[in-house]
């Protein structure tokens, strides 16, 4: 069912709002739902090559706003500080004059010591840490190579950044047992010094084919799950953020004042640029990277040292991917009664669960999306917010 | 005599508890009659592994008494309750009934069923005292008693719709020894006849004294709950009390009732 589209000028995508760079595929650890491949592979993007992505992506024309630098996918902290004192000066000579970047890392924590603490506080760094909550939930997943649980390993580094004054937010991955415990995963963050949580359910990607959130109760499960911790999360003092209430919220407010989204950073091409620790890049989904499929091939478009913008654009396969991916983002617009708030699902999530783009739900939308848009639209009802007072019409008399 | 097990204990479905039962429970030589009370006698001994497996082993049919536990905010709550409380000397403890609804909205998502007609109270045991329950003229220790209402008419009502002791939390730093004779009230009524020329017990209160009287061989069970866990009792009811005697602090458990109304009665007749 895919389509074909003309192609598209480099002005009429973007801007570049998240350019996410795998440092390593390689990963310490070995989660049981992990998507990566690659993640036993310890080889490491050559500075030449990141020095490439950021001439790439400052010449692309695709950076016309703040941006987010994300290292990600394989555990980034497994390559030393020297790199990234290295790409910090690369970034230093090609961002001159360019919008400003917010960099972050996604990390497990397990390496985080006094010297990464000291780097990220150098560089304004954002760490997100990834920790599924107390033991049994966590090791239960998260595990090293031989087996081992590896929460000891989280709960150190939470410590040091707690310690050292390092900001950090959480993700944590729910899997079907972990919607049985809000309260447990509310007493462990405010344990350990946690204060913005997000909620990741557990996803069918890549390798990871099957979720035990398949089943036909979850949706309820997780919508009582999120009930019940928003309940805990929102009403403690002070309140702990909880990302899915908060992006759900502003979708359900902006939305009631400005009208119907725009398509997502994940499904607008090159909202998102992947680029892989080889320099081969994608846009949409960045569980793509790195996977074949059939009806395209490999999901890479190009190589930063060797494809420009342009011809990525006017190439088939992209211009297949794209069509393909509007074509499903046209069908969640005209079928689905969450589309104004959400701007139409994630297309890694449809391929890997429906086989096409040109598909619309998936369990990304169940749980992601329509479940918080329900529960945070039912916490709003019952405690609305306070209302914003007009600005004066004139200034008042002195 | 042996350990009766007509009622197990298990661990909560969707809670995550270590019930190491082996030191958990201890049992107990049989009971003892003081001024027609009834108190555990010792010595208490460890469970062997037969009588592990037969009183902790789950199986259908067969009222259970299961372990589970309060978050630790929870807990904060019941504390910064108390400290309330102690501000403002004399008013009671301000705030209880809202506690009682934060308990009732998690026992309910966990999907424990907490009865609809349910009253909360706290009971504090003084450090040293072999009783829950005293004489209220005395305040003399009436030790072991059944954990549906004593006045309840025997037969139980159809439905058995009677007031009864749903579950119990220890809100204390300290651990709790609640004593058990796990065998529910519907199979002491099924025990021996009443004796020629004697009346069949006319309430659960006669019936669990004539028990104990009959049989004070029977072990009690000395079940262990640590700060913030629970107990909810077999529906079928059991005999119980909670030791204090080994205690350094007051024991503190929050009494999870079921009071059922009018309306249950008839619902269940």
């Amino acid at each position: 069912m895919e389509t074909a589209c003309e192609p598209i000028a480099p002005d009429a995508i973007g801007p570049l709002e998240l350019l996410v760079i795998q440092p390593t595929p390689f990963c310490n650890l070995d989660c049981s739902y992990c998507y990566l491949p690659d993640r036993t592979n310890t080889r490491r993007m050559p500075l030449d090559i990141l020095e490439h992505v950021f001439q790439w992506v400052f010449s692309s024309g695709l950076a016309r706003e703040p941006f987010t630098l994300l290292w990600h996918a394989g555990e980034p902290l497994v390559v030393p500080i020297t790199w990234y004192e290295a790409a910090a000066s690369l970034l230093l000579r090609y961002g001159e004059g360019q919008p400003p970047l917010i960099q972050s890392v996604q990390t497990n924590a397990t390496l985080i010591n006094e010297q990464w603490c000291d780097f990220f506080r150098r560089h304004e760094i954002e760490v997100g840490v990834s920790v599924d909550g107390p033991a049994f939930l966590h090791d239960r997943h998260r595990r090293t190579r031989q087996g081992r649980g590896t929460l000891d390993g989280v709960l150190r580094g939470i410590r040091l950044l707690n310690q050292q004054e390092i900001p950090f937010k959480v993700i944590t991955v729910l899997t079907s047992e972990a919607l049985d415990y809000p309260d447990e995963l509310f007493d462990f963050y405010c344990e350990h010094g946690i204060h913005s949580v997000a909620f990741n359910p557990e996803e069918v990607e890549g390798p990871h084919t099957a979720s035990s959130l398949q089943g036909e109760d979850m949706p309820g499960r997780f919508r009582h799950f999120l009930a019940r911790f928003l309940e805990l999360a929102l009403l403690a003092d002070p309140p702990l953020e909880v990302r899915e209430f908060e992006i759900s919220a502003a979708a359900l407010l902006h939305s009631r004042r400005s009208g119907p989204s725009r398509r997502t950073q994940e499904n607008r091409p090159f909202g998102i640029l992947n680029v892989d620790y080889e320099g081969n890049f994608s846009t949409y989904s960045p569980e793509l990277l790195g996977l074949d499929s059939p009806s395209y091939g490999g999901f890479a478009l190009g190589h930063v040292a060797s494809d420009r913008l342009e011809d990525v654009l006017a190439s088939e396969k992209f211009r297949r991917l794209e069509a393909d991916i509007a074509h499903g983002v046209g069908l969640c617009h005209t079928s689905c009664r969450y589309f104004p708030f959400c701007g139409g699902g994630p297309p890694g999530n449809k391929y890997f669960e429906n086989g096409t783009f040109v598909s619309t739900e998936t369990l990304y939308c169940r749980m992601h999306m329509k479940a918080c848009l329900d529960v945070t639209a039912d916490w709003l009802e019952r405690h609305p917010p306070a209302p914003v007072a007009p600005p004066p019409l004139e200034r008042s008399a002195p | 005599m042996m350990l009766l097990s007509r009622c197990r204990l298990g661990v909560a479905p969707r809670f995550h508890l270590a019930p190491d039962w082996a030191a958990r429970l201890s049992l107990g030589a049989g009971v003892q009659e003081s001024d027609g009370h009834f108190f555990p006698r010792g010595p208490w001994r460890p469970l062997t592994a037969d009588e592990l497996t037969s009183l902790t082993s789950v199986s259908e049919g067969c009222g259970e008494g299961w372990l589970f536990q309060i978050p630790a905010h929870l807990s904060a709550a019941w504390w910064e309750l108390l400290a309330r409380s102690a501000e403002a000397a004399g008013s009671g403890l301000q705030g209880f009934e809202d506690f009682s609804r934060q308990i009732a909205e998690y026992l309910g998502f966990k999907g424990m069923e907490p009865p609809p007609s349910l009253q909360m109270e706290a009971v504090v045991t003084a450090a040293g005292r072999c009783s829950l329950r005293s004489d209220p003229e005395t305040g003399v220790p009436t030790g072991l008693g059944p954990s549906l209402a004593p006045w309840a008419t025997c037969p139980l009502p159809p439905g058995g719709a009677v007031p009864r002791l749903w579950g119990l939390v220890n809100l204390g730093d300290e651990e709790s020894r609640l004593v058990l004779i796990p065998i529910a009230v519907e199979a002491m009524m099924a025990g021996p006849d009443s004796p020629p020329g004697q009346l069949p017990p006319a309430n659960v209160g006669e019936l669990v004294e004539r028990f104990l009287r009959e049989y004070p061989d029977c072990p009690p069970i000395r079940l262990r709950l640590a700060s913030g866990e629970g107990f909810r009792l077999p529906p079928g009811g059991l005999i119980l009390d909670v030791d204090a005697t080994d205690k350094s602090e007051a024991d503190v458990l929050l009494l999870i009732n079921e009071q059922p109304t009018a309306e249950d009665g008839r619902e269940n007749s």
